[in-house]
Parts: C-alpha cells; structure tokens; sequence
C-alpha cells in the first residue's frame, strides 16, 4: 500500500484548509476583478504582492473597508512615498462606492505633530485613489488617517505605520 | 524747651513714617502684585465695575470707546443700557432699557463715536444700529435682520472712520460699509479661512487712512482691508506665543498702534498696522476674581484719543481696568505657552448633557468634550474627546453635546465648522472618533453655528442650529428628517436660541429662546404650542437664559447667566421656585450656563465663572434662603440644596502659585506694621497733648 492513512492525511488537510481560508480572506485580489477594473502597472503590482491584515481596516462608522499599500514598501523615512487606497462597501466587499471622496493626513500623536506636505489624492478607479507626495519625516510611531465622505458623512480609517 | 523741640520732632517723623507704610495697606486697592515672573503683568491705573444694576456696575461690559475728552462710554450688555463714565471711572450718567424701540436695545454688544461725538450702537439683538446725540438723545436707527445689503444678522461691532460707518454683520459673514446718513455704501468678505473670508468676523476698526482691521474670530487672525474692502493683509493663526491668538474678540486701532483682546489667551496684543508683533499685556489670574493686571477674558479694548491710556473690559468678571499706554509699552515680549498648556481642562463650558452614568460636559476654551462617570458621589473624568483643529475629531469651539447610549456613541456640535462630530463611548484602539456630517449651509442637514440637541425616545436628534433660527431633525441613521422655526419674535420663531429639552412624556419640546427672554414648547413635530418668560430679573423672568433641563422629574429647569440663578417651572411654564445668587460661596452662581439632570435627580450646572460644577439637589430647599425682593438680582441666597462641587481643586492645583501667599503675608504685615506705627504715634500725640507746656 502506498496510499497515506488517514492519521497521516488530517495534518495535510488542515494546512490545505487553513491555506484556502486565508486565500478567500484576502478580499483585495478578490475584489479587482470583481469591480471590472483591469489590473494594470501598480494595481497588478498591489494584486501581486502578499497583503496584510494590518493594511485592511473596517472605517470608524462600519460603512466602509479600507485597504492601503504604500510604494515604496517598506515606507521610507524622511523620503517622499506614494500610497494606493482601495475602498469598498463593507456591506458587499465586492462593491466600489461610486460618490465617496477621500482625504488622508498622518499624525505623530506622541510628538503632535503631522506630516510637513500636503499630498495629492486622485482617484484612479471606481474603488482606487492614488495619494501622492507623503513624507513621513522621522522614525517612530505614526498613524495614517483616511478620511472618507459620503452622503454628507465622514468618517475614518486609522492604521499604524511604525518607521524604523 | 531744647527737649520738647526733639520730642516734636520725632514725633513728626514716626507720624510722617507710619503714614508712608500704613497708607499703601488703606488705599482700598487690593496689594498689586509683584510679579518678576511674569513681565507681561502690567499695573493698571485703576479698575472699576462689580456685578450689579446701579450706576458704575454692570452685567457684561461688552463694549467700551473713549470719547476726545477721555470720557468713557461702554454698553453695559446685560443692563441694556450705555454707561458714561469719567477719566476716573466715576459713573456719571446712563441712558437705555430693554426693549425694541428707540434707545431701547437687546443685548448692545459694542459703541463707536465720530468726530462730532455722535454715538453710534451695535443693538445686537436688534439687529440695527442706533444712533445718539453726545447726551445720550436718539437720533435714527437703521438695519433689521436679514442678509440684503443694510440688513443684518447678529451684528457684533461698529467702527466710525473719516465719514464712513463699518459694521461687523458677524452671522452674515461681512462687513457692511455706510455713510453718516446710514446708506450703504458697500460690502467685502464671506464665509471661509481663505485670505478675505472669515469665520465669525466680530470686530472692525478703522485707521487715519480708512483701512479696516477685522477680527477674524474663529480663524484666529486680524484681516486688513485697503479703503475700498480690498484685501490687504493678514496675521495671526491659533496658538499661544506672541503673534498668536485663541479666538480673538476685539480690535481697535489707535495712533499707529493695533490694540487685539487675544481672549481665551487672556492678554491684550499690540501690532503695527502692518502685523508686526510689538507687545502684550495681560495673564490669567491666578486667584478667583484677581484683577490687577490679571485679565480674565478681556473681550473689548479700546484706546483714549489722547494717546495716554488703555481701557481693557472684561464681561467675565463684570470689570474694566484702565492702563497707562507709558507702563504697557514697557511691557517686555513674553513668549510662553499659555494657560491652555497648563490647565488640561476645568474652564467647564457652556452645555450639558447626562445619560445613565455619564455626564458630558462642553469645553469651548479648549475645544474640547469631557466626560464624566457620575456613578461616584463626585464625578470623575474618565474621556477627552478633541482638541483645536479642522480634521475630524478635532474642533473649533465646541458647543452642544448629547449621548446615545443604544448606539453607544456621543454627538458634539461643532460650531467652528459648522458639523456634528460622533465619538464612540468605549474606547476602540483606532480612536473616539466615529463620524462627522454636516456643513456651512442653510439647506437641509445645513448649519449655522450649531449648537445644543437632545435625543427623543425614538432615538432621532433635534438639534439647534442658532444661526438658522431654527431646530432641524435627523433619525437614528442621520438623514434628515424635518426643520422647523425661523428668525422672529412670533410664535415659533426665534432670536439666538440656546438650549432644548423634552418633557417627561417626550411628547413636548422646549425651546429656550435667549434673546427673546422665553421658552417656548413645541410638539414633536415642530408645531408651536406655548410660549413664557420675558425680560428682566423677576420671576418667570430672564436676563440671560443659557441653559435649559427637563424630562427627568417633570419640571423644567432654566439657568440665567445674567441673573445668576436657576429658575424652576412646571412643565406648562409656571413659576415655581429660583435658587442661587452672584457669588462663589456654594449654592451661588458666576455665570452659570450649562445645566444638566442625572437619572438620580441631581441637576448638575456648569457654573462657569467659579470654573466649577454644582450638584444640587432641586427638591430638598432645606435651609435655603429666598431672594430679598423679587426684582433684587444680588440678593442674597444660599442654595441649601446644595451637593457638591467638582473642578475647583483642580484649578487650584492649576493656578494657585507659590508667591500667592507671601504676597498675601506682605500685605498683611504691611497693614499691620502700619496700623502699630499709627497707634503709637496716637498715644505719643495724646501724651504730649496732655503735658503740661511751660507759660
């Protein structure tokens, strides 16, 4: 008998779940397709790369999911970066929000202060803007802040970004 | 006869002596301060003004201008009337009453006078301007409300320059241009922070050449504007260090120099007209009520013509001090952080708001919300939300506050701009904040100024939005719903309403309408229902009405700020008890606005002069003491009812500085040494009167 006994078999089938789970959490690759917007340049680049939890976030007033993937990655200090945002309607993660717009800022809240430029927003896709001239001008603790209004509500995803 | 010679004199030198050390102890001015610490502490000539209604005191100075020979004319807000008071602050005449007629006025916030000596007067509440003759006759009026040219809405200042009159029309965010027979000339400004725009213009005055300074009060700068209302220049933006301002209220210009009341900063700062920063005066008191050179929001300033001297009025404390502009010119640059840095909180505000264990207070002064577990005898603060800015989650001058505790979150208007701010009630690690919606507007889910809103049992939020004139509604998911009411004096109309509150039943909402002197009840849907209340210091009486409760134990509890008390209806407006009076001692009142109930039937008021809370008990009356007469507003009381405070040691903990208490001992000592000299030359005197001289 060459077959695997099925003590042998659990372990392996676990993985395999387990693997799959994660690959359905990863609602972004998911997504591109879905909203019919083709993956091109950076946006491939985004799909291609592995996401992380920590870029994912449910906004402050549970209307929206928000994801963000800097470029550069890891985020340099003191240098100028550019960001992609995707938002979608948390309700239906599959769906793009046609009429919401987006403002980002970042703040230092141990140093009270934020960033010393004013980056430019585009939106680039039904679900993707584009944020560029960021500058995060000294290591440590910070956090992004992205502001999202629609129907005349605004509110925020928070994300920490820690620059070493 | 060579022995009695020596006697005499030196009995005129201890006599001589004791006068020079006893006579400083009895000037009747409190010991000035000596402070090295602080070179901005400038000594005034003199102050004048307390709390009352007799000549020479006030309720609220708000606006103050030197005629050209040094007399002082200042509008005496809370007492509807301008005082006229000499070089010395002598009250020498009054003239004006409550009322909408001639040389009647609703809340005058600011005089200006022209060469003539004709008395120009912002009658706020009026929406007009009056003139008068050097004696106080009435000349003509002009203005009503409204946002056409020569209407106004909530106009907060007056300046005359060469033949041209400038009006601050602070609510329609302009400055209105007339000649001296009241028609209009022009306009310049409108409603933003770019250069030319303001948020709350509160103050102009005019230079020699005709350009215009104004006040651009919630952008935190002075704007400059060329004789044809073209943008010049501007300086100034929040903050603390010389330069810098936190919601400045005032400017005038006199003989080169530009005077700013910097108010939250609690200073007086000095520029050239082209904004260069020259000087300041003035701190936050350290003691209640100091004075002295301490300024307590100084709100107006005015300089004399003559060039000699400086009038700074402080509304807070019901006083004006008089600087010599030699002594303040010494004043050295003194660039610290202000007092905001130092005191976290405790400047308690202007509304509030219970639910449950909550009590939730706003913090205009530091553009914050706090709150409070009230489960404990004395409430503790367990969350800030905000601080100054304009991303979300900050604030400009937060007003109303109210707390959803089904959806676990807290609403806060955001006067400044013009939203409603929500923040979850438990902590989450992205933040408080939640939401925010809203914009400047008059449409739906518009505001002007928004300011108190209360939940109904079905979750939706009536809000104030002042400026509007008007109560808008939204349910639980924030989509409007309705508005209702406008500007007037009529039955469901309203002049700067300042709080609201629903019935026991939830059925009946009441309204406080301040500068109509009422409250007015309205069913669910906004249809009028009845109305009480009217000027002035009597039962079922206001002068000032800030706050309003009710809901919680079926009546309804009004504060008056001006009359420093809380007066008690049922819920269908009758009278039936006041509590409070004007002081500091427990039970009295300084200013008190923001007024609350907890589900345990203790009202809760924002005493905001003392910078502390009161928790009274409103049932009890034990022990409590009933004003002397009706119309007695400093009669005497002692608000047996009274629980307890809260805030007062931290502000001591925040103020209360080392020096305070041997400056204190000094004085002491120097009265007392003075007082032993005294008698000992009395009986010296009396001895050797007594001897028997020699023929």
């Amino acid at each position: 008998m060459t077959g695997v006994s099925p003590c042998r078999a659990m372990p392996l089938a676990v993985v395999l779940a387990a693997a799959c789970t994660l690959a359905a959490c990863d609602w972004r690759s998911i997504g591109v397709a879905a909203v019919g917007s083709t993956p091109s340049g950076r946006e491939a680049s985004i799909a291609s790369r592995p996401l992380y939890l920590a870029h994912q976030r449910l906004s402050s007033y549970g209307r929206f999911i928000v994801l963000y993937h800097p470029f550069p990655d890891p985020i340099p200090v003191n240098e100028s970066f550019d960001i992609e945002v995707v938002v979608r309607d948390a309700r239906d993660r599959l769906r793009a929000v046609p009429d919401v717009t987006l403002g980002i800022n970042a703040e230092m809240s141990s140093h009270s202060h934020g960033m010393n430029v004013k980056p430019i927003v585009t939106r680039t896709s039904p679900d993707t803007f584009k944020v560029e001239g960021m500058m995060l001008h000294m290591p440590g603790q910070w956090t992004l802040n992205v502001d999202l209004t629609h129907a005349g509500i605004t509110e925020r995803a928070v994300f920490d970004v820690v620059l070493q | 006869m060579r022995e009695d010679k020596s006697f005499r004199g030196a009995c005129w030198v201890i006599l001589i002596l004791s006068l020079v050390v006893a006579l400083p102890a009895w000037s009747g001015q409190p010991p000035f301060p000596n402070e090295l610490k602080y070179p901005n502490i400038i000594k005034p000539d003199y102050q004048f003004g307390t709390y009352g209604t007799k000549p020479g005191q006030f309720i609220d100075p708000m606006g103050v201008a030197f005629d050209t020979k040094g007399l002082m004319y200042l509008v005496d807000s809370g007492n509807s009337r301008v005082q006229v008071l000499g070089a010395d602050g002598t009250a020498l005449r009054s003239w004006g009453r409550n009322g909408t007629g001639p040389g009647q006025f609703v809340a005058p916030l600011d005089i200006a006078i022209d060469n003539a000596g004709n008395l120009f007067v912002v009658d706020t509440g009026n929406d007009r301007i009056q003139v008068f003759g050097p004696d106080g006759t009435f000349l003509r009026q002009w203005g009503k409300h409204g946002s056409a040219p020569g209407q106004f809405s909530n106009p907060r200042s007056v300046s005359v320059g060469g033949d041209r009159v400038f009006v601050a029309d602070t609510d329609n965010q302009r400055v209105q241009v007339f000649d001296r027979n009241s028609r209009f000339l022009f306009e310049y400004g409108s409603f933003g922070t770019e250069s030319g725009q303001f948020n709350d213009p509160v103050a102009v005055t005019v230079d020699e050449a005709g350009f215009s300074y104004v006040c651009d009060h919630l952008n935190n700068r002075i704007e400059k504007f060329d004789p044809q209302g073209k943008f010049v220049d501007t300086w100034g933006k929040y903050g603390s260090h010389s330069g810098l301002m936190a919601t400045p209220s005032d400017v005038s210009y006199q003989g080169g120099r530009v005077f700013v009341a910097d108010l939250i900063n609690h200073r007086i700062q000095v520029f050239d007209p082209q904004g260069n920063f020259l000087f300041q005066f003035g701190r936050h008191p350290n003691a209640p009520h100091e004075g002295n050179g301490r300024l307590h929001y100084p709100h107006a300033v005015a300089a004399n013509p003559s060039g000699k001297s400086v009038v700074v009025c402080e509304p807070f404390e019901n006083r004006c001090q008089v600087f010599s502009k030699g002594d303040i010119q010494l004043a050295k640059s003194v660039d610290d952080s202000a007092w905001w840095d130092k005191a976290t909180r405790f400047h308690y505000g202007t509304t509030a708001a219970t639910a449950a264990n909550y009590l939730c207070v706003a913090e205009p002064d530091t553009h914050a919300i706090l709150l409070f577990d009230i489960s404990q005898d004395r409430p503790q603060l367990i969350r800030r939300f905000g601080g100054h800015g304009d991303e979300p989650g900050k604030f400009k001058s937060p007003e109303g506050v109210a707390i959803d505790l089904e959806h676990h979150r807290l609403f806060a208007a955001d006067m400044g701009h013009n939203r409603i701010q929500i923040f979850s009630l438990e902590p989450t690690k992205e933040g408080d904040y939640m939401a925010s919606f809203g914009e400047a507007g008059t449409g739906p889910g518009q505001f002007h100024k928004p300011g108190t809103m209360k939940l109904d049992k079905d979750g939706n939020l009536y809000l104030l939005d002042v400026g509007n004139s008007r109560v808008q509604v939204f349910d639980k998911d924030l989509r409007f719903i309705r508005a209702f009411g406008s500007f007037g004096r009529g039955e469901g109309q309203f002049n700067m309403p300042s709080d609201l509150a629903f019935d026991r039943q939830g059925k009946t909402l009441f309204v406080l309408d301040s500068y109509n002197y009422r409250v007015e009840a309205f069913d669910k849907d906004g249809n009028f229902l009845f109305t009480w209340g009217g000027p002035g210091s009597g039962n079922d009486q206001f002068i000032w009405p800030y706050g309003l409760e009710a809901g919680k134990d079926g009546f309804v509890y009004v504060s008056d700020a001006g009359a420093q008390r809380v007066q008690k209806f049922d819920e269908k407006g009758r009278f039936l008890d006041s509590f409070g009076s004007f002081g500091s001692d427990v039970g009295q009142f300084y200013k008190p606005k923001g007024i609350a109930m907890s589900d345990r039937g203790i009202l809760y008021v924002l005493d905001f002069g003392n910078h502390r809370g009161q928790m009274l008990d409103p049932h009890s009356g034990k022990g409590r003491l009933r004003p002397k007469s009706a119309g007695d507003v400093t009669a005497s009381t002692s608000g047996g009812s009274f629980i307890g405070e809260w805030g007062i040691g931290e502000l001591q903990q925040m103020g209360k500085p080392a020096d305070e208490k041997p400056r204190m001992r000094v004085a002491g000592l120097q009265f007392g040494a003075g007082l032993a000299v005294f008698a000992a030359v009395g009986l010296i005197g009396l001895r050797w009167l007594r001897k028997p001289r020699p023929l």
